[in-house]
């Protein structure tokens, strides 16, 4: 074959390859039947959205009473799944940003979602503060706003940091993820058919037409916001770790909690992308975009991290008895072995025992067994920060004031509706949107070469 | 209340509430009962509400909080009430809006007054407090007399009179009663009244010729009386002065709580508990259930009620009294015992004259004779203890009522009133009061509740709240005290004196009960100058008994029985003891205040509950809340098991007072199908077994109970125990009188285990604030309130909780948020048990808002909901509140208290507007979901700037009380300006056994503890090690 016709023939690959990326992706949004499963997922999932709208109208009726809070434990399940959510969020900026600026490619395959995933996390995370308050109507009264009674937050409360720190990088990512979005909102409506969906998707490509010079902006703008988005994968858990380790509490006033959160974050977001595109790939069938290889580098992640995060465990244990602080001893023994043991152990199970399987190739590459183990990654995450919070909150400086925490059926049922609406908006998203960023994955493939004359 | 039913329709219904044609109506709007209509009636005739208000869902608080899970539409209204305001025309004389009055006034219980002086706003009392003026009782209150204001407003109060013949009833009117009444002069009437003391009372019976009087009280101090009769030939009244002794030893005897003379007993203990003048008394406990004098003492040893008697004689028999054959008593020979009253005797010899005997009340007769014999000895007749003639010579009430029973079983009883009291329910078991009363012709009862006396009587008569008449009384000393109404009956309802002055008696029958006392007290009008300074002052001076000097008599001695010659460590032989509680005898069972207050010893609240000692359960394998049933003399009763550290073994303590059938809504109602709260221990009760009584046998019933403790809410793990065994010796510092002469300082300093505790207990002016990080508050030159608490002094009457929730009304929250931890009190005792779980010592601490200059709360607040103060306050912006509560989690003293409910929606419903009016105005009524806690009464401190201001004059040391500072019968607490050098709380915060709570962790707190300095016996010092 010569040289012109390898080149021909590289292109047509390349055309193929390229043709077959768009119509599998767009595929997925253009279909005209809702497949069966997804009826059935969205189903279950807006019912299970629906436990979140009949708590939280118990909630706004009833006051927080109707959660297991009390005098000891002021914050409890709703913290605690306020940072899990907050953690699971981590995942999506991590890849699309950090992993872009370390010319990962892999991530292009699956940095779309996770992104998505990001999002509606952020959304479950930014839920909880806001309606654990006592009077969550007022709840804004955390944000500054001007009034003339010249009243601003308390800018010394970590709570105050958390209204900035968790908004910013909400933003942030719902702009990033939008930006990616912009080029393959243009392809889906280059080839929709439909004038509602064309003027839609033209809206929502803000006019793009795809040229070089356009192309040339959109990746120095996307590297710029990569830049900007980086920072933030690291400040928001250090800023929600300071609602803890500001406090005076043992087992909260700990110094290792930024670094330590961070890892954690990085930890149960990667479980949690995993969890979600282990089964999506399968039911529409990219396994082709979202490869082995993809799935066997984020359990490397997973691994090193939840590495991190055991090693984070041992300092915590170290320092409390090396510091001689009775206080702080006490809390740490208490953890592990006072009436809250059953917790501590299942979060060191699944948090320190599970990812150490990844070590093995054989687990690295069967789905099944990484699906199961992401799950308890997952578990093991919400577990740290109800020992962290809970364990901590119930045995504190004065002994008259312990008590044990129960939990009652309204933190399940919020709990669990946060899932509801997790996963009904990630469901949505799966069906109306590209959920594989297609200009990437072609850009990031060696096919994008194809056609260009080697020296 | 009436008499409530069930109506067709499954609304409860009052009898006065039958059907629109057979009652009077105002207008129409009145008679179609319009919404509007009862609206305005619950807003301006509270008393009317229970007749004409629609009574909707009656559910007890409780309910309505669990019941919230409900999702029927209960919706949280706006924020803001509107209310419409109808201004009075013209202003009434002396009565300014806003400006608190004061009068005085006396609590009488069981025939014993306590002075007070009562706050009244708009025309309402709201807060009860002690009479500082009063020669015996002073300033402070207890916990009964705090709460018995709410029992004022208890909405469940009877409102009207109700007739009933044959169970069935019949509408009456007061003016049937009174004609009922007065058809009875001439004739023999029988008369079962409360104890009481009034000198008017007592003048009215000597008129009246026909009656037969009879007095009960489930608890008295009969014993002591009857003891001394024995002793001296004559009954008297036993007065101690706990001020005169060197070493006290108490035998099952309670001197703080539920004794007459607590309030005394206090303040004077009070006296003899100061390590930092140099003199200590010694207090030596030796008693059955662990009672706040046993964890006071600086010895305590438990044993069972019936071995105090052989102790006793062991005693006597070691200062000399008595040949040791005489006292052939297995338990003397026990070690413990052995060298307890050893080391008693031994000091009790050193101390002639000032060595004093107590014997509690639940002791027989015999006991007391004894003790006075062993006073008499050890040179304490008329120094440490004196006695008083008795008035008349009653026969004690057991002995009234088996008289008045025998009449009435033999129907020779026509007419009964019985005045006050509820002998259905706090009766013995076996006086079968109910059989004897249906043998009783015409039977009246006086009662401020439609009780289970009630129930079964022809005539109901709704009484009058003592806050509301006027009446007299004596306090415990006899000094003549004055009640006089603070408003006008609520309900119209009567009191006892103007219920028997109806029955003739030629000096009193038309004149007014306060005319009939201004005679009794040899006045002639109401403007008479001396009866104004009477009521201004609420005694008459120089009106205590006077003691008398006696010589104790021979008297026969009854054989030891078989059990009380066993020892202590025998478990066959189970004994129950019957105590007082929270409810008192019962009559506080719907007093939610009290109810709510956890006990002192055991932390229950909402209960009562059988305390077993751990050694006890150990051996009938009983852990905390299994249902047992505990049979004797052929009664039994099913209660729930608390496990209580000192508890003495073979000893079951059974609280009196729960378990009520008629109590209302918070104590539980049959007719409104609601479950009592705690078990009838009366079922046990006989009259042979009054207070104690042996051979009980118990069984497990393989039930198990939820009971409301607020601490040791779960059994505590291992880990937790040893925990709680290092940290109490940190937080609750202590030492011994010997070891704070030689070491001062450094006893707040020893242990090393746990951060330095001392760092900044210099008084504010003198820290030293150098090495701190933060900013030092600019305090300019305002005042810097600070506080106190010995907790040396603190005899654990709970009075200061009371007193808390009384001005800064604080919210019940139900027995269910108990458990949730959710209770709301601004101060709590937190009482630990340090040792062994058998004879273990009694650690406690009164915690309340710490007021730290580095306060944690405040830093993290994201709205400044809680800032810092120019006075050093951390102050509490209620509606700037978000509830966050993260102030409450950085909280070391968890201190903080959030209103996860509208804890106050009940008020809200018709048939408890009545309650609001209780509500202190000065003091914001917080609504759900903010953050609140105590402010050291900052509304008092206001108030006092506002009077000083006026009065262009400064605030003097002392003038600011706070309530529970003000409650404190031992002066525990003391309240004032730092940046005064000579101010009392400088002064102690100076002391070198002043310390900050958790000190190392640098929040500066404004409020200082003082070690407790206890005052142990050296040749008991191996005691503890013995455990």
């Amino acid at each position: 074959m010569t040289s012109e016709e390898k080149h021909k023939q590289e292109v047509a690959d390349a055309r193929e390859y390229f043709k077959g990326i768009t119509d599998t992706v767009c595929g997925v949004v253009e279909a005209k039947e809702h497949p069966t499963w997804w009826l059935i997922a969205l189903a279950a999932a807006i019912s299970v959205l629906g436990l979140l709208v009949i708590s939280l109208y118990m909630l706004f009726t009833q006051g927080v009473g109707i959660w297991g809070n009390n005098n000891g434990e002021a914050w409890a399940w709703p913290i605690v799944n306020f940072v899990f959510w907050v953690g699971i969020g981590h995942a999506g900026t991590l890849i699309s940003a950090v992993l872009f600026l370390m010319r990962q490619k892999w991530r292009t395959s699956i940095n779309r979602a996770a992104e998505a995933m990001t999002i509606f996390a952020v959304m479950c995370a930014g839920l909880f503060p806001v309606i654990h308050t006592g009077r969550p109507w007022l709840a804004y009264w955390l944000m500054p706003i001007p009034g003339d009674m010249g009243l601003w937050p308390q800018f010394r409360s970590p709570l105050a940091w958390d209204v900035f720190a968790v908004s910013t990088y909400a933003t942030v990512s719902i702009l990033f993820w939008y930006m990616g979005l912009v080029p393959d909102f243009a392809t889906l409506r280059d080839r929709t058919k439909s004038k509602v969906k064309h003027t839609i998707y033209g809206m929502l490509s803000l006019g793009w037409r795809g040229s070089a010079r356009a192309w040339h902006r959109y990746e120095r703008a996307y590297l710029i916001m990569a830049a900007l988005a980086t920072p933030l994968v690291f400040s928001v858990h250090s800023i929600v770790s300071f609602d803890f380790a500001v406090g005076q509490l043992p087992g909260w006033h700990t110094t290792i909690f930024p670094p330590y959160f961070v890892a954690g974050a990085v930890f149960s977001g990667f479980a949690m992308v995993l969890t979600l595109m282990i089964p999506a790939r399968k039911l529409f069938k990219m396994e082709h975009i979202i490869t082995d290889l993809h799935v066997e580098n984020m359990t490397k992640v997973i691994l090193a991290t939840g590495s991190m995060v055991g090693f984070a465990y041992a300092i915590e244990f170290f320092i409390a008895w090396y510091s001689g602080n009775a206080y702080e001893g006490f809390t740490f023994k208490n953890r592990a072995f006072g009436p809250f043991a059953w917790a501590y152990w299942t979060m060191i199970f699944c948090n320190v025992v599970v990812p150490q399987f990844f070590w093995f190739k054989k687990v690295r590459t069967n789905v099944f067994i990484i699906f199961g183990l992401c799950l308890l990654v997952n578990v093991g995450m919400w577990f740290e920060r109800f020992v962290i919070i809970v364990t901590s909150l119930s045995r504190t400086f004065m002994p008259g004031s312990w008590h044990y925490y129960s939990p009652t059926l309204f933190d399940a049922t919020t709990f669990l509706g946060s899932f509801g609406l997790f996963f009904t908006l990630f469901l949505l998203f799966l069906r109306f949107m590209p959920m594989i960023a297609m200009f990437e994955v072609k850009g990031a493939s060696h096919h994008a070469h194809a056609g260009v004359k080697h020296h | 209340m009436s008499s409530l039913k069930i109506s067709k329709s499954g609304r409860i219904v009052t009898d006065s509430q039958k059907t629109s044609e057979d009652r009077l109506w105002r207008n129409m709007s009145e008679l179609e009962q319009t919404p509007e209509f009862e609206e305005f009636v619950a807003r301006e005739y509270p008393e009317q509400e229970g007749q004409l208000a629609n009574p909707v869902s009656r559910r007890r608080f409780v309910q309505l909080m669990g019941a919230s899970f409900a999702l029927a539409g209960v919706t949280q209204g706006c924020r803001w009430e509107e209310e419409k305001i109808l201004p009075l025309s013209r202003r009434p004389d002396g009565y300014i809006p806003g400006v608190a009055k004061h009068y005085a006034t006396s609590f009488e219980l069981g025939g014993v007054a306590a002075g007070l002086v009562v706050t009244c706003m708009e025309g309402r009392p709201i807060k009860i407090e002690g009479n500082d003026e009063h020669p015996y009782t002073g300033g402070a209150s207890t916990s009964l007399a705090q709460a018995s204001i709410l029992e004022m407003y208890d909405p469940d109060r009877s409102k009207s009179i109700v007739r009933q013949d044959k169970g069935k009833e019949i509408g009456a009117t007061k003016s049937d009663l009174l004609k009922a009444l007065r058809a009875l002069k001439g004739k023999t009437v029988h008369v079962l009244s409360e104890a009481t003391s009034s000198p008017t009372m007592i003048a009215l019976r000597r008129q009246l010729k026909n009656v037969k009087w009879h007095e009960y009280e489930a608890l008295s101090q009969d014993n002591s009386v009857q003891g001394n009769k024995m002793a001296f030939g004559r009954p008297m009244r036993t007065h101690y002065h706990l001020d005169k002794a060197r070493v006290i030893a108490t035998f099952d005897a309670e001197l703080f709580g539920a004794n007459p003379a607590a309030l005394r007993h206090s303040m004077d203990i009070a006296k003899t508990r100061d390590p930092d003048s140099g003199s200590m008394s010694r207090i030596y406990s030796m008693e059955s259930n662990f009672s706040t004098t046993g964890g006071f003492a600086d010895h305590r040893l438990p044993v069972r009620s019936e071995l105090i008697k052989p102790i006793l004689l062991g005693l006597e028999m070691l200062i000399g009294n008595r040949q040791l054959s005489d006292v052939a008593a297995d338990v003397l020979r026990e070690a413990k015992v052995a060298d307890f009253i050893g080391a008693l005797a031994g000091d009790l010899k050193k101390n002639k004259g000032s060595g004093l005997i107590v014997v509690g009340n639940e002791q027989p007769p015999e006991v007391h004779a004894i003790a006075a014999r062993i006073n008499a000895t050890l040179g304490g007749m008329g120094k440490t203890v004196t006695y008083t003639p008795e008035l008349g010579n009653n026969p004690s009430h057991m002995a009234s009522l088996v008289a008045l029973l025998k009449d009435m079983n033999t129907g020779k009883v026509e007419n009964l009133i019985i005045l006050g009291g509820n002998p259905i329910y706090d009766t013995p078991v076996d006086a079968e009061f109910t059989q004897a009363l249906a043998k009783v012709g015409t039977s009246y009862h006086l009662s401020l509740t439609h009780n289970e006396t009630s129930k079964l009587v022809n005539w109901h008569v709704n009484r009058a709240h003592y806050l509301e008449s006027w009446g007299d009384t004596r306090t415990y000393d006899g000094t003549v005290s004055i009640i006089q109404p603070m408003i006008e009956p609520l309900y119209d309802g009567m009191s006892a004196i103007e219920m028997m002055k109806i029955l003739g008696g030629d000096q009193f029958e038309d004149i007014s009960v306060e005319a009939a006392i201004l005679r009794v007290h040899g006045f002639r009008t109401v403007s008479d100058k001396g009866w104004r300074r009477i009521l201004h002052a609420g005694f008459k001076p120089g009106t205590a008994f006077r003691p008398d000097n006696v010589q104790v008599q021979a008297f026969t001695e009854t054989p030891l029985t078989e059990t009380q010659k066993l020892g202590s460590t025998v478990e066959k032989n189970l004994e129950l003891t019957f105590r007082a509680s929270a409810t008192y005898d019962g009559r506080y069972a719907n007093n939610g205040w009290l109810i709510e207050t956890p006990d002192f010893i055991t932390k229950l609240t909402w209960d009562n509950a059988a305390l077993v000692g751990p050694a006890t359960a150990r051996n009938l394998g009983i852990s905390n809340g299994d249902v047992i049933e505990i049979s004797v003399a052929g009664n039994s009763l099913k209660i729930a098991a608390h496990i209580t550290p000192g508890q003495a073994p073979g000893s079951i303590g059974l609280p009196l007072g729960w378990g009520r059938k008629r109590a209302g809504y918070v104590g539980g109602h049959e007719d409104l199908g609601i479950d009592s709260i705690g078990f009838d221990t009366y079922a046990l009760r006989t009259i042979n077994g009054f207070y104690s009584v042996s051979g009980a046998t118990v069984k497990k019933t393989g039930a198990t109970y939820l009971l409301a403790e607020t601490q040791d809410h779960f059994e505590m793990d291992d880990l937790g125990t040893e925990a709680i065994q290092r940290r109490a010796d940190v937080l609750i510092k202590n030492s011994t009188l010997a070891t704070y002469k030689k070491d001062g300082e450094k006893i707040i300093t020893k242990d090393a285990h746990l951060p330095i505790e001392k760092s900044l207990l210099k008084p504010i002016a003198s820290r030293n604030m150098n090495a701190s990080l933060h900013d030092k508050h600019d305090y300019g030159t305002n005042h810097q309130w600070g506080m106190t608490i010995d907790l040396g002094k603190c005899v654990g009457c709970n009075a200061c909780m009371l007193a808390c929730q009384a001005e800064n009304n604080v919210p019940i929250v139900g027995k269910e948020e108990v458990m949730n931890n959710r209770e709301m009190h601004w101060i709590r005792v937190d009482r630990y048990f340090k040792g062994n779980p058998d004879n273990p010592q009694l650690v406690y601490q009164p915690v309340h808002c710490q007021q730290c200059e580095n306060a944690p709360c405040e830093l993290v607040c994201p709205v400044e909901a809680t800032s810092h103060s120019e006075e050093g306050l951390n102050d509490m912006t209620y509606n700037r509140c978000v509830g966050t509560r993260y102030c409450a989690n950085n909280c070391p003293y968890k201190v903080r208290r959030f209103n996860y409910r509208y804890w106050n929606k009940d008020f809200e419903l018709a048939r408890n507007k009545v309650r609001s009016l209780l509500s202190n105005p000065d003091v914001t009524v917080r609504s759900r979901g903010v953050m609140e806690k105590c402010t050291w009464c900052v509304q008092r401190i206001e108030r006092t700037k506002i009077t000083a201001k006026n009065n262009r004059r400064p605030i003097v040391d002392g003038e600011i009380k706070t309530a529970c500072q003000q409650a404190c019968a031992p002066g525990a607490i003391t309240f004032g300006d730092l940046s005064d050098k000579e101010s009392e709380v400088y002064k102690k915060q100076d002391l070198p056994r002043s310390y900050a709570l958790l000190a190392s962790l640098n929040n500066l707190p404004r409020n200082a503890y003082l070690a407790r300095i206890t005052n142990p016996n050296p040749a008991l010092s191996n005691e503890k090690a013995k455990g």
